[in-house]
């Protein structure tokens, strides 16, 4: 679980262009969007192609997005059961 | 009715970001095209609106930051912008995912910002701009009736200001699209060459340059923005020569009164026949200045082209990089800027000196 | 402000057919040109449904009178389809003493022929013929040169709302006494770009798209072309003149880079000044051609705008978009000439696959056509992404 939440951490900061952001900087149960980190519904697009590409994982309505993207560590909790 | 460029900003080939300095040392380029003299963004965007940017839209803040802040406008009344291409790279990028990923796996960011309208649409963004925003993507045309457009809604008294710009830029694989089909100079040519080149071609470039226009003139006002006028596929040099007379004689002017003739000289021979032909004919003895070796060309260079007259105005400064023929003396009180694209979108605007 | 900016010509092509007759065959008829994409190359096809016009190009140019060649796109003659038909119908062709120009709208392009050559080329360095046609200034220049316009021509891409933007221009060209006639309008044709770009944000409905519907589940694209000849109301002579162009405004939601502000606060910008600019009251508005993508923000946003605006007095309102499918840089002139066809034919369309009203919104769209309608007032919706709102509105007098 830890080290997918490590990869997930660099994962997210190339798919969103977080540029000046390390992995440490991002607190796994920290909000990715609204308050703590600032992602909009663009960046949820974004992570939904993640997951697919990266974990074979395909989340057809967007609205999904919104519990499964609280935070790195509820998406790795998802990509865990989920994975195939 | 008056209408004042009060802001100018450019971001370009050249070190055009601190509009104190005019064209004070001058870059020299060899590559394929010209390359943005790239500022730190950070200066001019909040690097948390930045990270999903592509180099133009950067470009085109950064560039409509610069004037805003030179005029001391805060909110314009509209924003007006031009390209010719619009989001270039996004665009390519976008095009390119979709074939080599058959269809599937596509992420929306470069298919969003390759609307032709995304810089116009940021800025209001960044600004809370709730104003008129319109974009024009009509090659050679494109800037001008983004001044147009500004010039006509402050004639009806719609607006009292607003902000102007135009802008395009090149990707690695169009350029190689464009040399196989066009009249452009092969790879290894300078740009200081354009003059001299014994073979006929130009060399393409891009940029990003934005203008606070005003009713109101102020003490920082650049200059003033008299008139301006596209043609269509001219059918003949005499055609373009009548439409030059006409469109200084509706603003009580004749050839003699024009102290400088800035043209889009860019190296393609019948292009230059076409310059030089004015030049001989309509101008004779008048000084002559260039700009597309400095910026390339482009189907808004011709925005370019208007942020060097307003310098040349309002610095009354001549540089010598920018002279292509004829005296460099002499106050410049008026200034016709004639630029063409490919023959075909020939455009003049008017500038006096405020 | 003195001079009426009055509408002599209307020419289209969408989905529902080729002209204004057959369009309006379709509308009196309820029939959508909403179904699986035959003609278009894509692996899309049978999981996302679009208002394709069933014709290939080389039908359409054959249409045209002329075999194709490479220097025409699809969206070079889907718009000289309409372009024509406005035209001619408003007798420009016979007209060599006016000043004539036109703005016309288009988002995609060229891209229907980049897109099947780019990477060929770019792999194999073969095919580069589509360079001359990939901006957006060829169509235009492609329909002025047949049409032989040459006073004044640009085009205009501000997204979804693109052709509403360019019959403003239009209006404003004649205002200012520049020209004479002016041929506004748009035209956007299907392609793979564009089909993949919004299922990519993932705001394409897999079923026909249901305006303002609780179950609205996102857009169905279509494609097309629209355009109107505009002329000064004392200049336009012994031609009937189809309607009148009332007022309009754009305004901006700065908000966000897709969409919509919660409230549709550009939206109401838009509306409010074009009603101002009209120098009408809400209440004098007969009907709203509403934008209706069916995407869940826009509904949504346009909605709570129109209730903003109109309050308890909210005008018949139906979007045409499950007719027609979202035509983009076409949507806002194929409406326009849709307002133009209702005044005169005294229609209201049908908001089609309507069946439950949104939670939101107090209003309903028409369900069902209706017949006989005297529509003096008629305010058209289109909203593009860079948050750019435009409204405009017709009158019959």
């Amino acid at each position: 679980m830890e080290k997918l939440i490590q990869e997930l951490k660099q994962e997210i900061i190339e798919a969103l262009n977080l540029e000046d952001m390390e992995p440490d900087d991002i607190d796994e149960s920290e909000q990715l969007f609204g308050n703590g980190l600032g992602l909009d519904s663009i960046d949820a697009l974004e992570l939904i192609v993640l997951l697919e590409k990266n974990y074979g994982i395909k989340i057809e309505n967007p609205k999904d997005g919104k519990t499964i993207f609280y935070s790195v560590k509820t998406m790795a909790e998802y990509i865990q059961a989920h994975k195939k | 009715m008056a209408i004042y460029i009060n802001g100018i900003g450019a971001i370009s080939p050249q070190e055009t970001k601190n509009n104190r300095v005019f064209l004070e040392t001058i870059l020299e380029y060899s590559s394929a095209y010209l390359p943005i003299s790239e500022p730190n963004y950070k200066d001019y965007i909040d690097p948390k609106d930045m990270r999903r940017m592509s180099k133009i839209i950067r470009n085109g803040i950064a560039a409509a930051r610069i004037s805003l802040d030179d005029s001391g406008l805060k909110m314009p009344e509209a924003i007006i912008t031009g390209t010719g291409l619009g989001c270039a790279i996004d665009t390519e990028k976008f095009l390119i995912s979709m074939a080599e990923n058959k269809e599937s796996l596509l992420t929306p960011t470069n298919f969003i910002q390759s609307t032709h309208n995304t810089i116009g649409g940021s800025i209001a963004i960044g600004l809370g701009c709730h104003h008129y925003n319109m974009t024009y993507v009509h090659r050679g045309f494109s800037f001008e009736t983004a001044v147009h457009d500004a010039m006509m809604m402050m004639q009806a008294n719609e607006i009292q200001n607003a902000l102007v710009g135009g802008f395009d830029e090149m990707t690695d694989n169009h350029i190689v699209l464009l040399k196989s089909s066009g009249d452009y100079q092969k790879n290894g040519f300078s740009n200081f060459e354009l003059k001299q080149a014994s073979c006929s071609g130009t060399i393409v470039g891009q940029g990003a340059s934005f203008f606070v226009l005003e009713k109101e003139k102020k003490p920082n006002s650049y200059a003033q923005l008299l008139d301006i006028k596209m043609l269509y596929k001219p059918k003949s040099k005499l055609q373009i020569q009548e439409t030059i007379l006409a469109f200084l004689a509706k603003n009580n002017l004749n050839p003699e009164n024009i102290d400088l003739l800035l043209m889009g000289y860019n190296g393609i021979h019948a292009e230059t026949r076409i310059y030089n032909a004015i030049a001989d004919e309509l101008f004779a003895k008048k000084t002559i200045a260039w700009f597309k070796h400095l910026c390339g060309e482009y189907y808004t260079a011709s925005a370019f082209g208007t942020w060097v007259a307003a310098q040349i105005l309002q610095k009354q400064q001549l540089p010598e990089s920018i002279l292509y023929m004829g005296k460099n003396e002499g106050e410049i009180n008026t200034i016709l800027l004639y630029n063409q694209f490919q023959q075909e979108e020939h455009s003049l605007i008017l500038f006096s000196k405020c | 402000m003195d001079d009426r900016i009055a509408i002599t010509g209307i020419g289209i092509v969408s989905a529902l057919g080729i002209g204004v007759e057959q369009n309006l065959h379709a509308l009196l008829n309820g029939k959508s040109g909403i179904k699986t994409i035959q003609i278009l190359d894509t692996i899309h096809k049978a999981d996302l449904p679009a208002g394709e016009i069933s014709f290939t190009d080389e039908q359409l140019a054959e249409i045209l009178g002329f075999s194709l060649n490479k220097n025409w796109t699809r969206t070079s003659l889907l718009g000289l389809l309409a372009a024509k038909e406005a035209y001619f119908q408003a007798k420009l062709n016979e007209d060599s003493k006016s000043k004539k120009g036109i703005v016309s709208a288009t988002t995609v392009a060229g891209m229907r022929k980049s897109e099947q050559h780019y990477t060929d080329f770019i792999h194999h360095g073969i095919g580069e013929d589509f360079i001359g046609t990939h901006d957006a200034g060829d169509s235009t220049e492609k329909l002025a040169d047949e049409l032989g316009i040459h006073d004044y021509l640009t085009t205009i891409s501000t997204a979804c709302s693109s052709s509403v933007n360019s019959i403003m221009l239009g209006a404003r060209l004649l205002k200012n006494g520049l020209i004479d006639k002016v041929l506004v309008g748009g035209t956007d044709s299907l392609s793979r770009f564009t089909l993949n770009g919004f299922n990519s944000l993932m705001i394409l409905d897999k079923q026909a798209c249901r305006s303002f519907d609780d179950s609205r589940a996102g857009l169905n694209l279509g494609e097309g072309a629209a355009y109107l000849v505009l002329e000064r109301e004392n200049e336009v002579g012994e031609k009937p003149v189809l309607g009148f162009i009332k007022g309009f405004a754009n305004a901006n939601d700065a908000y966000h880079q897709t969409a919509s502000s919660p409230e549709g606060k550009g939206a109401v910008l838009a509306m409010n000044q074009a009603l101002k600019m009209a120098n009408l009251n809400p209440n004098q508005i007969d009907y709203i051609n509403a934008h209706g993508t069916a995407t869940l923000n826009n509904d949504l946003s346009e909605g709570l705008a129109i209730q903003e605006v109109f309050g308890s007095n909210i005008p018949m309102v139906s979007s045409t978009k499950p007719f027609t499918g979202h035509t983009l840089g076409a949507a806002g002139a194929i409406e326009a000439v849709f307002c133009v066809m209702a005044m005169k034919n005294k229609l209201v369309y049908p908001n089609l696959n309507f069946q439950t009203q949104m939670k939101e919104l107090d209003f309903q769209p028409i369900k069902e056509l209706l017949l006989n309608v005297e529509l003096k007032y008629i305010l058209s919706n289109s909203f593009g992404f860079g948050g750019n709102n435009s409204s405009i509105i017709f009158s019959k007098q």
